[in-house]
């Protein structure tokens, strides 16, 4: 009986070695590799997202603090980062808008970048890294990468220079309906994200939706920049003229780059 | 002929659950010897052929997933041959705990002769490794084996109420 044990262990053990060699082989190998990573792999990921929450389970409450803490700092550094992207992405849009722009135009525009924006009710005003010795002066008016009215210069300082945007308080202008030849009215700020377009006639034609755009009048600020749409209209029996209010079309909250129209040297 | 493609989609899918669902888990639920333990369970309950083939297949998939020679089918075939000679030979029936101590020694020993293949035929494995793993996988497998013997019998009972296969 021990002999029979014997040579059958030794069969076994023979088939075992032969087996053994042939998992060495390349063929053997690279087939069985293939066949169980491929059959393994959706196993495998269940395993590894069943791993990390059993991380979490058994992990102690100081581990899971500082791997809490640890998530939320790169939580913190991934939203900086996204919104550094995100800002460096809009600047460079926007510049290259404005480059278009200034190509396309026969004045010369001063390309600048929005260092700080100052943004309450009645004062809206950005800080732009071009001043005096790039030639921008006073009541240059300023537009987007597309072209769009945003405001006038209002202080000019060697390296910087200080936009009155078209909603601040102070910000006045003068204005047209498109096509329509003249000045019609008064663009004033300081109604919150719209303008107000005064003085205008109660027998001019107008409705909403239409586009105003400068007239001309102010020195410095070339006729027909594009302002906005016309929002609502106040009629008032009584009154000689009619209130529009008009909604820029600029996009005064994400601005990062402008145009500053020099005036033509005298 | 059914049972035997019940027992080889049985082995295949153990094998792909120790390989690929515990082979990513974090320790010491990768150290969990099933293939091992149902082999032995099989040899237990005098089904020796069979928990050969187990313990034979579980060699030849370890193997498999090894980089270097760590001679796993040759300690699966000295295993399975020491058990199925003491099942056959030397005793008429087996406790609880003994089935478990056996799973448990079988896993150290089998982690035990592994290392010293692999440090003979490729880089040494350091001690204190092999033997903090060792001991973490034997104690796994003490209770994997008693979960076995505790449930596999019931979980046959009621697929045998379902399916019309002798396993």
């Amino acid at each position: 009986m021990q002999t029979q044990w014997a040579i059958r262990f030794l069969l076994i053990l023979s088939v075992g070695l032969v087996i053994a060699v042939l998992t060495r082989t390349n063929i053997v190998r690279g087939f069985g590799g293939r066949f169980f990573g491929w059959l393994e792999r959706p196993f495998t990921v269940i395993g590894t997202d069943s791993s990390e929450l059993g991380e979490v389970f058994f992990a102690s409450r100081e581990e899971l603090i500082n791997e809490l803490k640890d998530r939320e700092e790169q939580v913190l550094h991934l939203a900086l980062a996204a919104s550094e992207w995100e800002d460096a992405e809009r600047s460079l849009e926007q510049a290259e808008q404005l480059l278009g722009y200034s190509q396309n135009s026969e004045s010369d525009v001063v390309a600048a970048k929005v260092l700080v924006r100052t943004r309450s009710f009645q004062n809206e005003e950005l800080l732009i890294d071009q001043g005096a010795l790039q030639g921008i002066s006073v009541f240059d008016p300023v537009v987007t990468g597309d072209g769009i009215f945003l405001g006038v210069v209002e202080d000019v300082y060697p390296k910087t220079a200080r936009i009155a945007l078209v909603t601040n308080a102070e910000s006045v202008v003068g204005a047209s309906l498109l096509d329509q030849p003249g000045t019609t009215g008064i663009v004033s700020g300081g109604h919150g994200s719209l303008v107000q377009f005064g003085f205008v006639p109660r027998d001019t034609s107008v409705a909403v939706n239409d586009l105003v755009t400068t007239s001309g009048i102010d020195p410095g600020i070339p006729h027909g920049l594009v302002i906005g749409l016309v929002n609502s209209i106040e009629e008032d029996e009584n009154a000689p003229f009619l209130h529009l209010f008009v909604e820029p079309l600029a996009d005064l909250q994400h601005v990062r780059m402008v145009g500053v129209i020099k005036s033509p040297a005298i | 002929m059914m049972s035997y493609l019940f027992h080889g989609t049985s082995f295949l899918l153990v094998m792909l659950f120790e390989f690929g669902f515990l082979g990513a888990m974090i320790h010491p639920f990768d150290l969990i010897p099933l293939g091992i333990c149902i082999g032995i369970y099989h040899i237990f309950h005098l089904r020796p052929y069979l928990g050969g083939a187990w313990l034979l297949g579980f060699g030849v998939v370890q193997d498999l997933h090894t980089v270097s020679a760590s001679g796993d089918i040759v300690l699966a075939v000295i295993f399975a041959w020491v058990l199925m000679y003491v099942v056959e030979q030397h005793i008429t029936h087996i406790s609880l705990y003994a089935a478990i101590g056996t799973a448990s020694a079988v896993v150290f020993l089998w982690s035990a002769l592994r290392a010293i293949v692999v440090s003979l035929f490729s880089s040494p494995v350091p001690f204190d490794l092999w033997l903090r793993e060792s001991i973490i996988a034997a104690i796994v497998a003490a209770i994997t084996m008693w979960a076995l013997m505790i449930f596999l019998p019931r979980f046959r009972l009621l697929l045998s109420q379902y399916v019309r296969v002798r396993v």
